[in-house]
């Protein structure tokens, strides 16, 4: 057993092996959770401030100002693009866009969230809505072509409606009869959006066969 | 233990241990958007867990929202417990979900944006402005703390935001809404021919048609078990009839309460109004005193009140009905014009009055005095309310007497019945459906009291069951009937019935069809009905909403192919009723609301609710089937 006295001189013995080490270890332990919190605490600040500026943005776009709005949304894709924020001023900023009477304007807010945001559903979501605007303009063709890049699974029923409407637009009657049996093959569907559907198909008529005669 | 800090603490060992200290600093800021849940878990979502408090909040809200929706008269208790259990824990999920989401892409709430959301709700207002007080009170109310309730605000901000981006932001373009008005403001002209049922009613169904459907569908012919009730019954109403009143003390109610009979005094009065603020001047007031006097002067001599009233008052509610304000009592109007009005006659103008809206020239056009009823007016009430609140007392002793026997002595009424000074009754035999019963067993509730083990197996009381508020009953059963097979002979007539009826379907249909296909193949339209006797009803014009058409014919007929201009295009359909239709659609209007922007706007609205909730539920879909959802249902 080593006595008392042993004890210490050990202890200083190591500490005169270690100290420099268990200091530097100490200064940049503290330092890194130092510049850690720091660093979080920046994060948090501006993506609070990020928060504030999407919510006015959503504010504006509520009371209908919508050149406005789309000005609010623009500033949020550009200065935070790839971000949630950005993605979702982007689907907002579109519809306020179209409000405005800027469908270029909502195309092209669209695009930043097809192109910017790393969340397959919301990029689905704008591609839906760019392919909307397009049948609107007279171009289903791109419209459908846009559709084809839709992953999200969830959004198979709300594809295939577009999808009808987009045929029907073009005329063909028989195709888009065709899209609207795909999307009300679907389980899961919405009272309203089963009711809509079955009057756009039914608008179609069936043929002989389809079953209407009972 | 110095020992082993010399034999195994080298440098790099400090390190990790200052490093490893760091780590919960470093998380530190995170913790506000979790729920503390120091209660058990009903569910975990990427390994949060959801807390069952939490569960029982969502739960009763969602259950006192049904109950405000559905009214105070369901019995919200009806419903399947195990659904709305089901549902709220759904709803749970998904905000933890959407919430999680909201906070791994970088979304945040900050304090200041929080303040200034509570700052702004209206219920924490007053006069306009923020109230603590209002705050802290409702928190108590609500039996939140601070905290927890600024945790959920925030979460709940959070989920706004992203339900603005995802659903809030669908897009309803120009062609989509004249597609959907063009669809459902849609309108078809039909022919209708119609094959009666009652053209085949005489159908004659033989003897063993009969039997052999009775032997191959004997499960149809089984007699339910029914049951008849013993039963005694107390109600407020008939306690109340048997209450004897003494004429007397009608009397002393009666003059007791005179006071509060008595209707007050009212007043018809007109007025004309010069105005004066509260600051005018002298000269000001004297003006409008010396106008008014000269128009008192002008009636005096003949000129009409109203008149005057409707040229030159200046009170804008009663100048255009000849200054009349109708009828009024005592403590309605300015103290000032009111002593005035009621020390007129009737047909008196008073001198200017000034009050605190200016200056007044008031004429009395009717007075209605205080009247009190007399004794012999009132007697009815007065002694049906007083046997009233006789009966409550009583009705409440009875009750208590009836629910303590009835469960002291379960397995007889007479105690009770002898107690009370009742007489029980007994039911007719009353089957499971309430509706098919006639008498106390057209009540669920006795139904369903009936039919429970305790009464129909074991021949106890039942508890007491209110039949409506001030009617009550205890049931035992008087006699029992189980299920049995009914003989041939009891259902005979019903299975004709039905088998005529069938059959009569057949031949209406068969015939029908035979119709429709001579049509389709392009034979007058005119012609194949008359030879069959049947007449065309025509030009019918349907909207999707029409009511007074079968909605089996209705939906034929916005369900057939477009007709080529001049062609037709037929379909068909059999009613409730059981009469089969040929349609004929003959033309198809399609919908506009070109000018009307309000409606136009509506049906937008309307559109892009319905498109963003079918986003919104998709997105929800996905985050779902990508979360690691665990369930704990037995702490449900």
């Amino acid at each position: 057993m080593e006595t008392e006295q042993e004890e210490l001189e050990a202890l200083q013995k190591w500490w005169k092996e270690n100290g420099r080490a268990v200091v530097i270890g100490l200064v940049l332990g503290l330092g890194g959770v130092f510049g850690w919190t720091t660093w979080q605490n920046h994060v948090e600040t501006s993506a609070e401030q990020l928060s504030v500026a999407y919510q006015n943005m959503v504010d504006t776009a509520a009371r209908n100002q919508h050149a406005e709005a789309v000005q609010k949304a623009e500033v949020i894709i550009i200065e935070h693009p790839g971000s949630e924020y950005a993605a979702l001023a982007g689907l907002l900023g579109a519809k306020s866009a179209l409000a405005a009477g800027q469908p270029g304007e909502a195309k092209r807010m669209l695009d930043t969230v097809i192109e910017d945001s790393d969340r397959t559903e919301l990029r689905d979501i704008a591609r839906m809505r760019k392919a909307r605007v397009l049948l609107d303009e007279g171009a289903g063709d791109a419209g459908l072509a846009i559709l084809e890049q839709v992953r999200t699974t969830a959004f198979a029923a709300s594809v295939d409606e577009l999808r009808g409407d987009i045929l029907m637009g073009g005329g063909n009657a028989e195709a888009a009869a065709k899209a609207y049996d795909a999307a009300l093959a679907s389980l899961s569907l919405a009272p309203a959006m089963r009711a809509r559907l079955q009057m756009k198909r039914d608008d179609l008529g069936y043929q002989k066969g389809d079953g209407v005669t009972q | 233990m110095l020992q082993s800090i010399r034999d195994h603490a080298t440098g790099w060992i400090a390190w990790i241990i200052v490093i490893l200290i760091s780590i919960p600093f470093a998380l530190w800021g995170i913790h506000e958007y979790l729920s503390p849940t120091s209660n058990v878990a009903v569910a975990s979502v990427n390994g949060t867990d959801i807390g069952t408090d939490q569960f029982q909040r969502v739960y009763q809200r969602q259950r006192a929202q049904l109950q405000s929706i559905l009214g105070p008269s369901f019995d919200i208790n009806q419903l399947d417990e195990e659904r709305l259990r089901e549902e709220a824990l759904n709803q749970l999920i998904n905000d933890e979900i959407l919430l999680q989401t909201a906070l791994v892409g970088g979304m945040r709430i900050g304090d200041r944006q929080l303040a200034r959301a509570i700052q702004t709700q209206e219920i924490f207002q007053e006069s306009g402005n923020f109230s603590e007080a209002l705050y802290q009170q409702w928190l108590r109310v609500q039996g939140y703390s601070a905290g927890g309730f600024e945790n959920d605000l925030k979460r709940s901000l959070l989920t706004e935001q992203l339900v603005a981006g995802i659903a809030t932001s669908a897009i309803v373009t120009a062609h989509d809404l004249d597609n959907a008005i063009r669809l459902q403001r849609q309108k078809r002209t039909i022919d209708t021919l119609t094959v009666p049922l009652s053209r085949f009613e005489d159908v004659k169904i033989d003897e063993a048609a009969m039997r052999a459907h009775y032997e191959a569908n004997q499960a149809d012919y089984v007699a339910p078990e029914q049951v008849k009730l013993k039963y005694i019954e107390i109600s407020r109403d008939a306690i109340a009839a048997g209450i004897a009143v003494d004429e007397d003390e009608l009397r002393a109610v009666y003059e007791r309460r005179k006071a509060d009979m008595q209707t007050p005094e009212q007043r018809e009065a007109s007025h004309i109004l010069i105005t004066l603020d509260d600051e005018a001047d002298e000269a000001a007031v004297a003006a409008a005193r010396e106008r008014l006097a000269g128009f008192k002067q002008q009636i005096a001599a003949g000129a009409s009140f109203a008149d005057l009233a409707r040229e030159h008052s200046q009170d804008p509610g009663s100048a255009g009905q000849g200054g009349s304000l109708g009828a009024f009592g005592r403590g309605v109007m300015d103290p000032a014009f009111e002593e005035a009005a009621f020390s007129l006659a009737a047909g008196e103008v008073s001198d200017p009055v000034r009050s605190a809206f200016g200056m007044h020239l008031i004429r009395v056009d009717a007075i209605t005095p205080s009247k009190l009823p007399s004794f012999e007016e009132v007697r009815d009430a007065l002694r049906a309310e007083y046997q009233n609140e006789r009966a409550e007392q009583r009705f409440v002793e009875m009750l208590d007497i009836m629910a303590t026997m009835a469960f002291e002595t379960p397995d007889s009424l007479d105690g009770v019945a002898q107690t009370l000074g009742l007489v029980p009754s007994v039911t007719d035999w009353l089957s499971p459906q309430a509706s098919s019963n006639s008498g106390i067993g057209s009540i669920a509730a006795v139904v369903a009291a009936a039919f429970n083990p305790d009464v129909l197996r074991d021949g106890f009381n039942s508890e007491p069951i209110e039949l409506d508020p001030g009617r009550v009953v205890v049931v035992r059963m008087a006699d029992h009937r189980p299920a049995s097979q009914q003989p041939f002979e009891e259902v005979r007539e019903r299975i004709e019935r039905e088998l005529a009826d069938r059959e009569a379907r057949r031949l209406a249909a068969e015939t029908g069809r035979a119709l429709l296909e001579r049509l389709e193949a392009g034979e007058d339209k005119r012609r194949v009905a008359d030879e069959t006797g049947l007449a065309w009803s025509g030009d019918s014009e349907l909207e999707r909403v029409s009511a007074n058409v079968d909605p089996g014919v209705r939906n034929t007929a916005f369900r057939l192919a477009r007709p080529a201009p001049g062609s037709n295009a037929f379909g068909a359909s059999t009613t409730a009723g059981g009469d089969f239709v040929i349609v004929d659609l003959k033309q198809v209007i399609d919908g506009t609301l070109d000018d009307d922007e309000q409606s136009r706007s509506a049906a937008r609205r309307q559109l892009e609710v319905d498109a963003g909730r079918t986003t919104y539920d998709s997105v929800v879909e996905t985050l779902r089937s990508n979360a690691d959802v665990v369930l704990f249902r037995d702490n449900l």
